[in-house]
């Protein structure tokens, strides 16, 4: 129900700089994920959001009103945390405290907690201590909580993180479906990655208390404005070779060996003054093929290694190969690997569509192309 | 060189402590260049088992043969052996390179082979940069590779680690595998491993030891351990989390056939005159995630078919993992795409009969 | 030989060990601690006064019976309830809202937590000597300002009825255990304070809870334990107040703040009565063992239900 802007956030603790100039736009309505690993700041980020914490520099605006210096008491935001944080006592009195503190008549509250509490399916147990629930419905309760008193904006902090994977998948899908049918804005804080991909509307991935990128889920998995964010998404993450420009023939070489013909490529990063870049590619965009390659094909990018390391997964292998120094990795499925028949120090040929690859800044790790 | 074509060999280890059996007659061997991961969930006896190679405990029964010689009464510094705890006790006060060169100093080695030696392992485990770097300021990723390289910088016939990989971030800790791995085929080191994480024992492993308490319930290549677990439980254990399940029972005549997955499905004849020639009455059913389908639609399903509710997916960038649920059961199907439906439709699901496993009700045990 | 040391000689010394480890804070125990316990226990039973030379003579419950039917007695026990309701009270609610003020966070919090500290710290004869000058009917610079101020000064140290409805005696008394005590109370309330989840904090200030139902629900359930724990060190305390009363009135004037622990001093060592008096003080450990569990039941089992 509301749309908030963060215009160069800055936190220090003592010398510890836990956010670095932090600008961030979030649209009203949308399901909005901070990712990052842990200590990257998101959840700094999300407590100024929330007012619990104050901006060492910057601003913070609520539908372009400026609320950096209002507390978290009047700020209207509901907030989930990891571990729930429930009051100790009944669970409709979890419901219902904060709906008192908003001044909701008696019979209002108890028309309203009921309401919520049939949504998230812990009708049942509204007299129950919350001692005696078990993790996803401590969990439900908190979100029913954080529900009723309908705030401007839900804040979230890893809030399905301790539930089991089945579990997890179930509240997931309730959380979307509940933000599709309430069209609510939602941060949500996570460092798990599946989560913020499945869930959200769009992605900001942090590292460092810096933004690398702000993207959908499409955008950020296949087309990473910086090498941490090709890096920190996929298992395995993204694959990067430092390759070099032919000044003659335009080529993109792998030390002396010329994998990629296209010469409008290697026109572009020169053009840009740059002859030594990052080639960026994801494991599972690999072909592996026994055959000779076709070097003078332009719409693929093709690599004769030597396999150095074969890694099981179950459902997939994942083949290390390296070519003049440098590694990279192919993500296989069991039949693909199975056909191939591959032994590790043995020679095989790499083809990656040539619409399939990044290449990087290797100054600054943004992409170029 | 040596007499026997195994660098080590361990012979019906039994080991108590209080009564409590911990290790039941524990048998394996090991080739020179190989790596065995010994696989089991904590508790299992595996700390125990390595302690016991190494000379730190002593076992009640059964031979330790290290090179074709009987070490148990030798003392551990006597084995040939190198030791890596879960805990990585690194010198605090020391830099990385004393803390790689300490075992090399006590052997008496010249600071020629010393430096030679450390360079080349960390260059490999990529830490040569950091050598000048006392002990307690590494990152945890980094602690984990400095007591690696300082086991594997002794010259020791055999290296056990424990829990090398554990208490590190996923995506170090993938990157760390790989590098151990490469580090194994190009050193040729012979090394046990002890994990109680099956991804680390299927990627790492050329040889898996399933351990469960104190007992080898399974072993094998990896491959082989995954396709065709013995028993449900390590099924359950190894793929928890992609594992298929449906129980079904089959009366005597072999006319009814009845899951717990309701009546409503359609099975495939040829499946079912497999499901009849099998002589159980009640059986689990398990098909992997990679092979199982969820979808709108299934034209043609060589197994069971049954009509599901879609709760679900989780997207991983590459794949998605699609959830749904029938009756007490989840489902779970991995695809490179979406289906069109939403949460709560009814979808259909087909087990195929291709690389389904069939366990025994009453055992466990692998049928088939 | 290896085998011998390490099965054999070793296990045994291990089995014998801690008993010897453990014998010289026994014996010390013993002698201090049990063996007076139980020789004070016994002379409860017989009439003995140490200056009359007499062998003790057992009397069976005669001590216990002369206790509980004597008016005096009943006079100084229930002038000790009087005293311990108005004594923890002040105590309490003055050690909650402090532990409350401790609550949120202000600049000069560590200057306060140490002037705090001031009170536990000094004597308490000393502390009780410093309030004698200052309360002092007629040298005293609280009645000198108070005269100034209002024209009037109370006799504190008289029989003469409070606004309270005790007498100024009884009052000063128990003003100056309030001020002696209260920070230990106010610690202990934000020991408890401090075990609540930040989280749970946080929580109640993004609800915008109400004060009232913070304190209810957020901060009372983590404090509850240490509320019962203060209870049952004050209440303990509170009956053996001696040396404050001892040097600020000395049980007076008359029987006025002659409160239970005086008031047993003074049978064992003014009419030297031994008899009575350790009667009395069992009678009192009856009444401390009964209340801790009265306490303990209601404070923790309250929680539970």
């Amino acid at each position: 129900m509301v749309s908030i802007k963060l215009v160069d956030i800055s936190k220090t603790f003592g010398s510890i700089e836990a956010l670095k100039n932090v600008n961030l736009e979030i649209h009203d309505g949308e399901l909005f994920a901070i990712l990052g690993p842990s200590g990257c700041g998101k959840t700094t980020l999300l407590r100024i959001i929330a007012g619990l914490e104050k901006p060492t520099k910057g601003r913070v605006y609520f539908d372009d009103i400026d609320v950096t210096n209002i507390p978290a008491e009047i700020r209207d935001v509901s907030m989930v945390f990891q571990f729930y944080a429930l009051y100790p006592t009944t669970v409709f009195n979890n419901i219902a405290l904060p709906l008192k503190s908003k001044g909701y008549s008696k019979i209002d509250i108890e028309k309203r907690v009921k309401e919520i509490a049939e949504l998230v399916g812990i009708d049942k147990a509204l007299k129950l201590h919350v001692d005696k629930l078990n993790v996803a419905d401590k969990q439900k309760v908190a979100l029913a909580r954080a529900m009723a008193k309908e705030p401007r904006v839900y804040l979230f902090d890893e809030p399905l993180t301790i539930l089991d994977p089945v579990t997890r998948v179930i509240m997931r899908s309730e959380l979307k479906k509940l933000q599709q049918k309430l069209k609510q804005t939602i941060i949500y804080v996570t460092h798990d990655q599946i989560e913020a991909l499945t869930l959200a509307d769009r992605i900001a991935v942090m590292n460092f208390g810096v933004i690398e990128q702000v993207g959908t889920s499409w955008d950020v998995y296949n087309l990473p404005d910086t090498t941490f964010v090709g890096w920190f998404l996929g298992e395995p993450g993204m694959n990067f070779i430092e390759v070099a420009v032919d000044r003659d023939d335009l080529s993109i070489k792998i030390g002396s060996k010329k994998i990629f013909r296209d010469p409008r490529v290697g026109k572009k990063l020169l053009d840009l003054g740059l002859d030594k870049v990052l080639l960026g590619f994801r494991a599972e965009n690999v072909v592996l093929v026994r055959e000779a390659l076709d070097v003078n094909a332009f719409n693929n990018i093709t690599i004769d290694g030597v396999i150095r390391v074969i890694e099981f997964f179950g459902t997939h292998y994942v083949v290390n190969i390296e070519i003049e120094g440098f590694e990279f990795k192919v993500k296989l499925n069991v039949s693909e690997f199975n056909k191939l028949m591959l032994s590790e120090n043995s020679k095989i040929n790499a083809l990656v569509k040539a619409d399939k690859v990044c290449f990087f800044n290797l100054d600054n790790n943004r992409r170029i192309l | 060189m040596s007499k026997s074509e195994y660098v080590i060999q361990v012979k019906n280890i039994v080991k108590t402590y209080n009564g409590k059996i911990v290790l039941n007659n524990i048998s394996f061997a090991l080739k020179r260049g190989e790596l065995l991961a010994i696989l089991g969930p904590p508790g299992s006896g595996k700390t125990t088992l390595l302690k016991i190679i190494a000379g730190l405990v002593k076992q009640d029964a059964g031979d330790v043969i290290i090179n074709g010689r009987i070490v148990n009464d030798l003392p551990p510094y006597e084995r040939g052996v190198s030791l890596v705890f879960e805990t990585l006790a690194l010198y605090p006060n020391m830099s990385v390179y004393e803390n790689i060169a300490s075992p090399l100093i006590a052997e008496k080695k010249d600071k020629e082979y010393i430096d030679k030696r450390i360079g080349e392992i960390t260059r490999l485990l990529k830490i040569e940069h950091i050598l000048d770097r006392k002990a307690d300021k590494l990152s945890g990723g980094e602690r984990q590779r400095v007591a690696i390289a300082r086991a594997l910088a002794k010259e020791a016939e055999i290296y056990l680690l424990d829990e090398p990989l554990s208490n590190l971030d996923a995506k170090i800790r993938y990157a760390l595998r790989t590098e151990f791995k490469k580090l194994k085929s190009l050193l040729g080191k012979t090394i046990i491993l002890a994990t109680s994480d099956p991804s680390d024992a299927l990627a790492l492993g050329d040889n898996v030891v399933l351990l469960f308490n104190g007992a080898i319930i399974q072993e094998g290549r990896p491959s082989d351990i995954y396709y065709a677990p013995r028993n449900i439980s390590i099924a359950r254990y190894l793929t928890g989390n992609i594992l298929n399940e449906v129980s079904i029972s089959i009366d005597t005549h072999g006319d009814d056939v009845s899951t717990d997955i309701g009546r409503e499905f359609s099975i495939d004849p040829y499946f079912l005159k497999v499901l009849r020639e099998v002589n159980e009455t009640s059986i689990i059913l398990t098909s992997y995630a990679d092979v199982c389908i969820i979808d709108k639609f299934i034209e043609n399903c060589s197994g069971i078919k049954v009509i599901g509710e879609f709760i679900g997916y989780e997207y991983r960038g590459s794949e998605y993992l699609l959830y749904a649920r029938k009756e007490r059961r989840i489902f779970r199907s991995l695809r490179t795409n979406l289906p069109n439906v939403t949460f709560g439709e009814k979808v259909e699901v087909c087990i195929p009969h291709r690389n389904a496993l069939l366990f025994s009700s009453k055992t466990g045990d692998l049928i088939r | 030989m290896h085998k011998l040391l390490s099965k054999g000689v070793l296990n045994k010394g291990r089995t014998l060990n801690p008993w010897l480890m453990i014998l010289p804070a026994f014996l010390i125990l013993l002698v201090f601690n049990i063996f007076p316990l139980l020789w004070s226990l016994g002379i409860s039973f017989h009439r003995f006064s140490v200056i009359i030379r007499e062998i003790p003579r057992y009397v069976g419950g005669l001590n216990y019976i002369n206790v509980i039917t004597s008016a005096e007695a009943w006079d100084r026990i229930i002038r000790t309830g009087i005293y311990l309701a108005y004594s923890l009270s002040f105590q309490f609610g003055l050690g909650l809202l402090l532990s409350l003020l401790l609550f949120e966070d202000f600049k000069g919090k560590r200057i306060l937590i140490t002037l705090f500290t001031i009170p536990l710290m000094i004597a308490p004869v000393a502390s009780s000597l410093f309030f004698r000058y200052l309360f002092d009917e007629n040298l005293g610079p609280v009645n000198n300002f108070l005269k100034h101020v209002v024209g009037y000064g109370p006799l504190w140290f008289s029989s003469d009825i409070s606004p309270l409805g005790i007498p100024y005696a009884l009052f000063t008394v128990i003003l100056v255990e309030t001020w002696i005590w209260t920070p230990f109370v106010m610690f202990l309330l934000t020991a408890g304070m401090s075990s609540i989840p930040q989280d749970l904090i946080e929580q109640s200030r993004v609800d915008s809870l109400k004060f009232r139902h913070k304190f209810r629900y957020v901060i009372l359930p983590y404090i509850k334990p240490m509320i019962a724990l203060a209870l049952i060190f004050r209440f303990m305390d509170s009956l053996k107040t001696f040396d404050s009363i001892y040097i600020l009135t000395a049980g007076g004037p008359g029987a006025t703040t002659e409160l239970i622990s005086v008031y047993i001093y003074r049978v064992a060592f003014e009419r030297w009565d031994f008899g009575s008096a350790t009667a009395l003080s069992y009678l009192v450990l009856v009444i401390v063992i009964f209340m801790t569990n009265v306490f303990m039941r209601y404070i923790l089992g309250g929680e539970r239900s």
